[in-house]
């Protein structure tokens, strides 16, 4: 069982800073549920924890076990087991989708290891069958002219076959019809364990009716301003996040966007 | 283009083959090169180009009235100057598949003019070019339809690692009378050095209305986003970087079905875009 401790991590975009120390343990067997209200900080949480070079760590640390991630590359991060099932997953033309997951699979194969391709094949289908995404996805192109959907059950498929330790799924219900939501809850549901930590993150209760989480941390502004279990879902969904802004004393003004003068007018004061 | 009356002459086509043929071409080649496909069998012939110093080689490519053939051109070797010059007429009924591939060294300057004769003649040409170092390919390819419901379908792919350079001037015409034909270019490239750069110039002159035409081109460097993706799965950044230009490859690479032939051109592109930064 693993465990990603992220401790007072500050992270910002181009010279703004959009987490304020956020705090956050996941156990392996545990999931989480980060929600909050759009442009709040979710997504950068796990982008930062993940490496992207667009965010920046300002101060904190993110530790899996033993191992500090917080200055390691992208890659490195991804073969010690954290994996992030992306809102937007990219599209590499030419590329198959076989031939990506089975590089990937390769990647963090020891170098005297070689990989039983059959028994891959056997695994790659047998998880696109339980996705429902058709047999023909092996051989097309990564991401390429697939759905919204698809998508996201392609980034499913890849997390089920790369079984990390610590798995961020950013917004994976949008997109997603409410047939394809089931799927998609049922096989994340299905690989609960205490070999997997998972961190779902969503503005919607809706991914919450099929994958159950243990732990509900809302954030606004860039903070984990509360954090409690199942209900706090129920509460949202009903209230929103208002009379959360109340209780804590939360306004709506935006330090970021400060008010700019444009001109000013050419006014005639009487007398002059 | 008037039939060559000197030079080297390949015929294809009369009887059926068991494998494809191979024509090998090293070194200077003064005189022009005439290879013809007839009808009676499908055709599928391979090409070595392998030059030396300074290599030249001028082609007449010619189909008979609905001969149908594969021909594969493997541009193989380092020189200082490569000069191709090749017509293809493509005559009524017939279907004739260029696949080319640059995997030479040094500067390659290449003419390609392609008329369609007859109707319902088809030309498909696919061109692959991987360059490295500071070697350059200079093209002109030139498809005319003159004649009813011809086909052109044109797909080129680049990759320019290190200070490569790679110029593409790709024109389709279609010339008054030839309604129903249609006229199709595609280029994309990807660039992997700093220095290197591709430059392609798609053009399409259309003088008929019932006609089907199209050109897209696409050029750039693999994008952080693109790289992000790779690397959030485990893979290293020259696995990413090999992994996307292997999407401009592999198609390529899958078709050559002759094992040697295969591991010799995988061995080649290696080299070419291993040290790729």
């Amino acid at each position: 069982m693993s465990t990603l401790r992220i401790q007072k991590l500050n992270v910002s975009v181009d010279g703004t800073m959009i987490l304020k120390d956020v705090d956050l343990v996941v156990n392996g067997g545990e999931t989480h549920a980060i929600m909050g209200p759009n442009g709040t900080g979710k997504s950068t949480l796990a982008s930062a924890v993940m490496g992207h070079p667009k965010y920046t760590i300002e101060s904190g640390t993110i530790t899996l076990d033993d191992l500090d991630l917080t200055d390691l590359p992208v890659d490195e991060r991804s073969r010690a087991g954290i994996f992030l099932a992306m809102q937007n997953p990219v599209e590499v033309p030419g590329v198959t989708n076989f031939d990506f997951v089975k590089t990937a699979v390769q990647a963090r194969m020891p170098a005297d290891k070689k990989l039983r391709i059959g028994k891959f094949i056997l695994e790659f289908e047998d998880a696109a069958a339980k996705l429902k995404m058709g047999s023909g996805l092996a051989h097309r192109y990564l991401n390429e002219g697939f759905s919204g959907g698809e998508k996201k059950r392609n980034e499913i498929l890849q997390m089920q076959i790369l079984k990390p330790k610590i798995a961020f799924l950013d917004e994976i219900d949008s997109g997603l019809d409410v047939d394809a939501l089931k799927i998609v809850g049922e096989a994340v549901t299905a690989m609960k364990s205490p070999d997997l930590g998972m961190v779902l993150i969503t503005h919607y209760e809706r991914l919450l009716d099929y994958i159950v989480p243990d732990f509900v941390h809302i954030m606004i502004k860039g903070r984990i301003v509360k954090t409690g279990g199942r209900e706090l879902i129920r509460k949202i969904d009903s209230e929103g996040y208002d009379w959360l802004k109340a209780e804590l004393g939360i306004d709506d003004f935006d330090e970021r966007k400060k008010p700019a003068a444009l001109g000013t007018c050419a006014t005639k004061v009487a007398g002059k | 283009m008037a039939a060559l009356r000197t030079g080297i002459r390949f015929t294809f086509g009369a009887k059926p083959q068991r494998e494809p043929a191979a024509i090998v071409l090293s070194g200077a080649c003064t005189d022009p090169i005439a290879i013809r496909f007839k009808s009676a069998h499908p055709s599928k012939v391979r090409c070595f180009l392998l030059p030396s110093a300074t290599s030249a080689w001028t082609m007449a490519i010619e189909t008979d009235e609905r001969a149908a053939a594969v021909l594969e051109f493997y541009l193989i070797g380092t020189a200082d100057r490569v000069v191709l010059e090749r017509s293809v007429r493509v005559s009524a009924g017939a279907s004739i598949q260029l696949s080319t591939l640059f995997l030479n060294g040094g500067k390659t300057s290449v003419n390609d003019r392609a008329s369609i004769m007859g109707e319902g003649g088809t030309l498909r040409s696919e061109t692959l070019g991987v360059l490295s170092g500071e070697d350059s390919v200079e093209a002109v390819q030139t498809v005319r339809h003159a004649a009813p419901r011809s086909v052109s379908d044109l797909v080129n792919s680049l990759v320019a690692s290190d200070a490569s350079q790679i110029v593409f001037d790709v024109t389709g015409a279609i010339q008054k009378g030839n309604a129903g034909s249609r006229c199709k270019q595609q280029n994309r490239g990807v660039l992997l050095g700093e220095k290197a750069s591709i430059e392609v110039s798609p053009k399409l002159l259309i003088d008929e209305y019932d006609v089907e035409a199209g050109h897209g081109c696409a050029i750039g460097r693999i994008n952080a986003d693109e790289l992000f993706y790779l690397s959030s799965r485990g893979l290293d950044p020259m696995t990413a970087k090999r992994l996307v230009v292997s999407g401009y490859t592999a198609p390529y690479v899958q078709r050559i079905d002759d094992p040697a032939l295969r591991r010799l051109v995988e061995t080649t592109l290696l080299s070419k875009i291993g040290g790729a930064s």
